[in-house]
């Protein structure tokens, strides 16, 4: 690669050679860092194309015009060194490295860098080593832990899960708390698919305050993306290419009781889908197998524990990234070239990801008047199996964690088999149940592939008409195009017992297109900066989808094989206009005031309400500029910001309809809109400072609070009234927290340093208001809990059943022993919101090594643990082992210790019953306590753990390569504490708003590690 | 560049177009679907095809699950035709699962509701008589079921748009009831031999035929009437009378029977995959001491049947299930395994299946039969519906009037046996006792109950799939009689027993909660037993003594 380097670099200079000849300069180029001549790097003289290139040692020698003054000495990397020429003919140049201090400049709002320090709002950023080098296949789930305020909950769909952020708790009722992602200055549709190596930073603009500008849909706040440009890394051709290898097991938290095997009340039963059997002491028992032609097919076989068969069921997963980026940087354009390639199979058999990235971003500037910026990106991703979350039939794990006891491994992974008439049937132990399967089955027989494309699109033009002005055309495009099968093959029950496929597309992209014209003066202390801008969104959705039941031939997956195949089709169209202002105002670089206007026409809102405007205000001081501080403080820095920002709502809710359906049916919506809506508002302050001391300790502080009011939902209203729900305005939520970042060098001489990032925050949202004769709102119900709003009360309440409480709090148990139960979900048992996220990070440095760990800690929080409930109830969790024979468990001594036992008259309770009549009571899917197994999802884990060394530079030069690195690399090593014990409060059934802390059959963690490999050209 | 420059310009002055909002409207404008003021009369139709198709559970996924959490988990267990083995569900076990309640009522009132409403609303603006007469009659039927499984409901005020909706007490809803059907039959009469030509096409009982409608309207008059016996006998008896006179359905050509299609299919045909119940243990004990063929036509042997109990010379490889097993039992065996199915024609996923019951000759006979007990003027004598309902069950199932055996099906003395002890279970189903012991054959020195259990015994019989209406008999005259539940999880309910009435859904509580409390002082003033909300509230008209 340097030799390509130094060919290009002769023949961009070739032409110039000799033919002004005048004088000869020489010289020779090495690197501070370890004194060596330095190859390929290009020497010039500036203003003309009169240069040349080191040779091997670094070494060079050129002619040039008498009247040359400048020598300019620029590489890829290093800082350009600029040398008067004079009379001087020998030059021995000695290049540093090119450090970007990232601190200091902050990529906000419409792709804009300000300086940091004239911020007037919390921000915290992220850089791309960090995300690169122990990373995630969905590069959000790598900032879990290293931003305060932002949490990260991830869905249970095995590799290629989606993952829900939050930034400052839950706000919206029914639209997305979420943030906005915006990738090069642009809105776009996340980043789950992007490949972290084209990340360059990720920033993370926390309140309303900091994205007011990107207007109603970064009310959550916004993570801005920048990807890599090349931009600012000086002239020449770089190359990387990396490896990432990483490995992942499944780690299992739950434990099984390993005492009985299948059957009820002690008796053994080969079709009992529950382990209340008898104990498994390798007596002969019938086997189960419905195969005629299974060896142990009406025989017996011994009764003996399988402490394994649920944990045999996984497997290693494997990911492989590779990596190659390309940077071809010339005086006035500066492009890259990247393609990532992602190899990954889960730790589930089947569940095997392929991605492809390519991108491609290219800039120029013409005169230093017109800047050019465009970027294309194309994403082909292919998820061979993804998994159905929670409780549904479709889910492995619903089966593969109710697996009674005694079942054999060897058994079970023969998931199929012949039946005396050649077909192919599930190979279980109980046919055609509601709610029983062979895990196997599930995971090899019911499929569901999913192929996206994503292709984004951008464009960018500034124009400089004076120093001081400039205007900006940009436009950006970013479509997904998704195609999904849901296979089933015949004998899959409860839902397709004679097979099924389903296969849908869907097409949607969001198109922005911005102009902004910019002005920047200064008039002595005073520097004014003042923008303008229109912005016009254009978004559309539309999906087909086509089903069909019954298979014509079996396991043959086409449309026409189905009995009848149905077609459906969903659009959805939605268009904002905006104009908006912003300006700075600054006095002494010290003082600066931000002002935002925003005016949005939304197509969702009524003709009257659909114009509406939203402004913000700021203010910083910088302190230590403006009075005299003591010398220990580098820098004091206040802040306070005021914000509103307006929100629209969905398409088409302001008049009520009728749909169409197959067979020609009219049937009337159920939701009475409403024609006058109003846009919902977010108010938020924010106030803080930065500190940095000593040169070495750099402190942040934020304090908020954000009201969302008006928020536009569809309020239950009694069915009898005709329709189910009217949609209206209401509500006002209320999040106010504090955010605090503490850096610190705590070690740092030459060779040896020692870095801790700390960060902390605390956020409580509370439900102020729903609506006029609304205290409560249902989000949704399962059989387990209800997840509700209630006023004044924080966000999230989830009810359950639980145990039925005398005047003093004590259980009533009943004359059989067992508690009495709420008869409806009326009690308020759990609230995932945490007392506090935190994160920490320490980072050591010694010569060529590194080590970085990140330790990662949720505070408080309950939930609901719905697969322990079942599991309880199933005979299978492991404390349901003891207290199985009659009269041998009293509540209160023997299980919930600490609670007290009463009889219905008050009397202590002295009735007993036994583990299995206990549990079956109290667990079980449908009818379950909840009450009884909420668990704290409290957790401290290690979220990362990296150990890279670069190789020496006396070794890497004599190599063909720049550089080399390699990593070894760990993610969700181990859980430091763990409350809930039996499963990891981060992993939800979804990310749907009502999912938050649903727990139920969710796979299990990933514990990851592996090694990268990293090397420059 | 100054090229680049006016592009620019005109790229800003394009984006900058932003107030420009004009075509917002048409934006907002779903072309996937139909807003309220674009449908008339041409399209009155479709909303017509989906009122009567989706009460009775037949349209799409929905309705499968409608059918599931209303027929399914609970008439077909309350009447004793089917047991459930699924491990979990509770209703059979007498519980009153709020979660498939609401479920249940919301599908009927925010759906199905606004459906039969609309149909109705529109006819009358619209000035569509007989079409109106049609969604009257078509209001009652299906209201009819509402009320008899709370009490009072929501029904003149439904679709108010308030925030609140007062009920009607019970009583009020069947004074309604036959004012509505005097309006409709008036209507129909005057329409003798009509056909609708804006529903013909999307009516699929009747497709549009008045006469039949009106014969519908009679039946189920006598069928509302006759439900009031024991709580105002003299309007049972006014209204019963009025039936006949008008002419209720006699014949099976005129029986109402909703046509699938495998858009619109039978729900049995989706839910019987899913496993979750199967034949009653009251079925086996009925028809294997009866030795009824209907067996045969209704349900499918069992995979691995025990025939140690068969009936003498008679092959009977049917097995029946006892109601109300314990979770523990259901999770340990594979009764789907051991006890009978539906017929095959129910297990085809995907086929339209079936026609669905509406109503039928059988029913009115021994409607009829029941009325000339008590002296009204049915046009014949008791004994005489009663052996005309039997018949017309045996051919409306394509059989003759013989039984397994080949004798008189009418006239035998047979009487229903023991469904007999499982051999298979873990836990043997301990039931010895026949479930009855009442003869086919009719006594006419009998008293007037017993002549009654044989009438209803038979009635149920006939009646089969329809539970909704067994179970509502089943309340009114206590027969037939059933074999108790292995277990009653509702403290409410003995296992002696079935629930007198389902509970108002949470959603009401919550959503209108004013309104159904006042429902429920309405229910006690009218109930024999008044417990309030509960199950073991009797009904206004579930009035008979000892029952």
């Amino acid at each position: 690669m340097r030799k390509i380097t130094i060919l290009l670099a002769l023949l961009l200079f070739a032409v110039s050679q000799g033919a002004f000849a005048q004088k000869t300069i020489t010289g020779k180029v090495t690197s501070s860092e370890d004194g060596l001549g330095m190859a390929g790097v290009p020497v010039v003289v500036k203003g003309t194309t009169v240069g040349t290139a080191t040779d091997v040692n670094g070494s060079f020698s050129l002619s040039v015009p008498n009247d040359a003054a400048t020598l300019v000495v620029s590489f890829i990397g290093m800082k350009t060194v600029e040398l008067p020429i004079g009379t001087q003919t020998v030059f021995n140049v000695s290049l540093e490295p090119e450090v970007l201090a990232l601190g200091d400049v902050v990529v906000t709002a419409l792709g804009i860098s300000r300086q940091a320090k004239a911020l007037t709002y919390a921000t915290q950023t992220v850089s791309a080593e960090q995300l690169a080098e122990a990373r995630s296949i969905n590069p959000v789930q790598s900032l879990s832990g290293r931003v305060a305020g932002l949490s990260v909950t991830n869905a249970s769909q095995g590799v290629g899960s989606e993952s829900k952020v939050l930034l400052r708790g839950n706000r919206s009722i029914a639209g997305s708390s979420q943030p906005l992602y915006v990738i090069d200055g642009i809105p776009m549709g996340g980043i789950a698919n992007i490949s972290p190596d084209d990340i360059a930073s990720i920033n993370i603009m926390k309140g309303a305050n900091a994205a007011a500008l990107y207007g109603s849909r970064a009310n959550n706040g916004a993570i801005i993306i920048t990807t890599k440009s090349g931009a600012g890394l000086g002239e020449g051709v770089l190359v990387d290419l990396g490896f990432t290898f990483q490995a992942s097991n499944a780690y299992y938290l739950d434990k099984e009781q390993n005492k009985y095997g299948q059957g009820a009340n002690g008796t053994y039963g080969p079709t009992s889908t529950v382990s209340w059997g008898p104990e498994m002491t390798g007596q002969q028992v019938i086997h189960w197998t419905p195969d005629p032609n299974h060896p142990l097919y009406q025989q017996n076989y011994a009764f003996e524990a399988q402490p394994d068969n649920i944990t045999d069921w996984f497997q290693t997963g494997l990911e492989l990234a590779t990596n190659l980026q390309v940077v071809m940087n010339t005086k006035n354009t500066n492009t890259a070239l990247s393609y990532t390639n992602t190899e990954a199979r889960g730790v589930m058999s089947t569940n095997n990801l392929h991605r492809h990235n390519i991108n491609l971003r290219f800039g120029s500037t013409f005169k230093e008047k017109l800047v050019v910026d465009s970027k294309i990106t194309m994403i082909k991703e292919n998820v061979e199996n993804t998994f159905w979350g929670g409780e549904s039939f479709e889910n492995p794990m619903r089966y593969l964690y109710m697996l009674p006891r005694n079942l054999r491994t060897v058994d079970i992974e023969q998931f199929e088999y012949k039946t005396l008439g050649g077909l192919n049937r599930q190979h279980g132990w109980r046919w055609n149940d509601n709610g029983t399967g062979n895990p196997y089955w599930s995971r090899e027989r019911i499929l569901k592939p999913r192929d996206t494309w994503r292709s984004i699109g951008m464009i960018s033009l500034k124009y400089n008409i004076t120093k001081d002005l400039s205007i900006m055309g940009r436009s950006a495009i970013d479509a997904t195009f998704n195609s999904f099968e849901y296979k089933y093959y015949n004998d899959t029950y409860t839902t397709a017992i004679q097979g099924g496929y389903d296969k849908y597309n869907n097409s949607s992209y969001g198109w922005n297109s911005d102009a902004l014209i910019t002005y920047k003066k200064s008039f002595g202390d005073i520097a004014f900066d003042i923008n303008a801008g229109a912005n016009h969104y254009n978004t559309e959705y539309q999906q087909i989808y086509g089903t069909g039941r019954v298979f014509n031939m079996e396991n043959f997956f086409a449309l026409s094989n189905t009995a009848d195949p149905r077609p459906s089709e969903a659009y959805s169209r939605k268009v904002v206009n905006s104009v908006y202002g912003f300006g700075e105002i600054s006095w002494r670089n010290a003082l600066f005031l931000n002002l935002t206007g925003r005016n949005d026409w939304s197509s969702t809102l009524p003709a009257d309400n659909r114009s509406y405007f939203y402004p913000s205000v700021g203010l910083t001081a910088v302190l230590d500029e403006l009075i005299t501080m003591p010398a220990a403080i580098n820098l004091l820095k206040l802040r306070a910001s005021y914000a509103i920002v307006g929100n629209d709502t969905s398409p088409y809710r302001l008049s009520r309809t009728a749909s169409i359906a197959t067979g020609g049916v009219l049937t009337l919506s159920n939701q009475l809109p409403n024609a006058n809506l109003k846009p919902e508002t977010t108010k938020s302050l924010e106030v803080g400072f930065d500190l940095r001391v000593i040169e070495k300790i750099r402190l942040g502080f934020t304090l908020y609070q954000t009201n969302t009011y008006d928020q536009l939902f569809a309020t239950p209203v009694p069915a009898t009234s005709g329709v189910a729900s009217i949609f209206q305005n209401g509500a006002d939520i209320q999040n106010r927290g504090a955010e605090i970042t503490l850096g610190a060098e705590i070690i740092s001489t030459g060779d040896f340093s020692w870095d801790i990032d700390i960060n902390w925050a605390k956020n409580n949202s509370e439900v102020l208001e729903i609506a006029e004769g609304f205290n409560v709102l249902s989000y949704g119900t399962d059989f387990i809990r209800e997840y509700k709003l209630v006023a004044g009360e924080p966000f999230g309440e989830v009810y359950a059943k639980s145990w039925l409480r005398d005047a003093n709090g004590n259980v009533i148990i009943g004359p059989n022993g067992v508690p009495r139960i709420t008869p409806g979900m009326s009690v308020p048992v759990a609230n995932f919101n945490p007392d506090f996220l935190a994160g920490m990070t320490n980072t050591l440095r010694y010569k060529s090594w590194n080590f970085s760990a990140l330790i990662d800690w949720r505070q408080g929080g309950t939930f609901i643990a719905f697969t322990e409930a079942i599991r309880a109830g199933s005979g299978i969790q492991d404390y349901t082992e003891d207290f199985r024979a009659a009269n041998s468990l009293l509540f209160g001594r023997d299980v919930f210790q600490g609670e007290k036992g009463v009889t219905d008259t008050g009397a202590e309770n002295t009735a007993t019953t036994n583990s299995e009549v206990f549990w079956n009571n109290v667990g079980g899917r449908n009818n379950p306590t909840g009450g009884a197994f909420v668990r704290d999802a409290s957790n401290m884990r290690i979220r990362e753990v990296v150990l890279g060394y670069d190789l020496p530079k006396e070794i890497v030069s004599k190599t063909f390569f720049r550089s080399a690195r390699v990593s070894l690399v760990g993610r969700n090593l181990l859980f430091l504490m763990n409350k809930a014990e039996y499963t990891d409060p981060e992993i939800m059934i979804s990310t749907a708003d009502s999912a938050e802390g649903e727990n139920a059959f969710a796979f299990p963690t990933n514990r990851t590690y592996g090694f990268s490999l990293n090397f420059g050209f | 560049m100054k090229n680049l420059l006016k592009l620019l310009i005109v790229l800003l002055i394009a984006v900058g177009y932003t107030g420009c909002t004009e075509e917002f409207d048409e934006i907002n404008t779903n072309p996937k679907a139909i807003t309220l003021d674009k449908l008339d009369q041409s399209n009155y139709g479709f909303i017509v095809r989906k009122a009567l198709i989706s009460p009775l559970y037949c349209a799409s996924t929905t309705g499968s699950n409608g059918m599931q959490l209303i027929q399914s988990l609970h008439f077909d267990v309350y009447s004793n035709y089917w047991a459930t083995t699924t491990p979990n569900f509770l209703s059979d076990r007498n519980v009153m699962v709020g979660s498939w309640q609401n479920g249940m009522f919301n599908a009927f009132y925010a759906g199905e509701a606004a459906q039969i409403k609309y149909m109705e609303d529109f006819a009358r603006k619209a000035g569509l008589k007989g079409e109106l007469a049609v969604a009257k009659i078509w209001k009652v039927y299906i209201y009819l079921r509402y009320t008899d499984l709370l009490g009072p409901i929501v029904y003149s005020q439904y679709g108010n748009m308030q925030k609140t909706v007062p009920y009607d007490k019970q009583s009020d809803v069947y004074k309604n009831f036959f004012l509505e059907l005097d309006s409709a039959v008036t209507i129909l009469k005057q329409n003798a031999g009509g056909t609708s030509a804006t529903i013909s096409s999307f009516d699929p009982i009747y497709q549009g035929k008045y006469d039949k409608w009106q014969k519908m309207a009679n039946s189920l008059r006598l069928r509302i009437g006759m439900r009031i016996v024991y709580v105002d006998p003299a309007t049972a008896k006014t209204q019963c009378e009025k039936a006949v006179a008008d002419g209720p359905i006699t014949a099976n050509a005129d029986n109402g029977w909703l046509t699938t299609t495998t858009t619109f299919p039978n729900p049995y045909n989706t839910i019987s995959s899913w496993g979750e119940y199967r034949m009653s243990a009251d079925m086996e004990s009925i028809c294997k001491g009866y030795l009824d063929k209907r067996i045969t036509t209704r349900f499918s042997p069992a995979k691995t049947p025990d025939n140690t109990d068969d009936p003498a010379g008679v092959s009977f490889p049917y097995e029946g299930l006892l109601n109300g097993q314990t979770k523990n039992d259901r999770t340990a065996v594979s009764y789907n395994t051991l006890m009978s199915d539906h017929q095959p024609a129910y297990l085809k996923v995907g086929d339209k299946g079936p026609n669905w019951h509406v109503m039928r000759a059988a029913e009115t006979s021994f409607l009829r039969a029941e009325g000339a007990l008590r002296g009204w003027a049915m046009g014949g004598t008791a004994q005489q519906f009663y052996e005309d309902g039997i018949k017309l069950s045996l051919a409306e199932n394509g059989l003759d009037n013989l039984n397994m055996k080949g004798e008189d099906y009418i006239t035998s003395s047979l009487t229903p046996a023991s469904p007999g002890i499982d051999k298979n279970t873990v836990r043997p189903n301990v039931v010895t006792d026949p479930a009855s012991t009442v003869p086919i054959k009719w006594d006419a020195a009998g008293t007037l109950e017993y002549n009654l259990e044989q009438i209803i015994t038979q009635k149920w019989l006939a009646l089969f799939p329809d539970s909704e209406e067994a179970y509502a008999e089943r309340r009114r005259t206590g027969y037939p009689k059933l074999l108790p539940r292995v277990e009653s999880e509702n403290p409410d309910v003995p296992r002696e027993k079935v629930p007198y009435r389902a509970l108002y859904w949470t959603a009401e509580y919550t959503n209108n909660k004013a309104e159904v409390e006042k429902a429920i002082t309405l229910l006690n003033t009218e109930s024999a037993a008044a417990n309030g909300d509960k199950a073991s509230t009797r009904l206004w008209w579930d009035k008979k003594p000892g029952n």
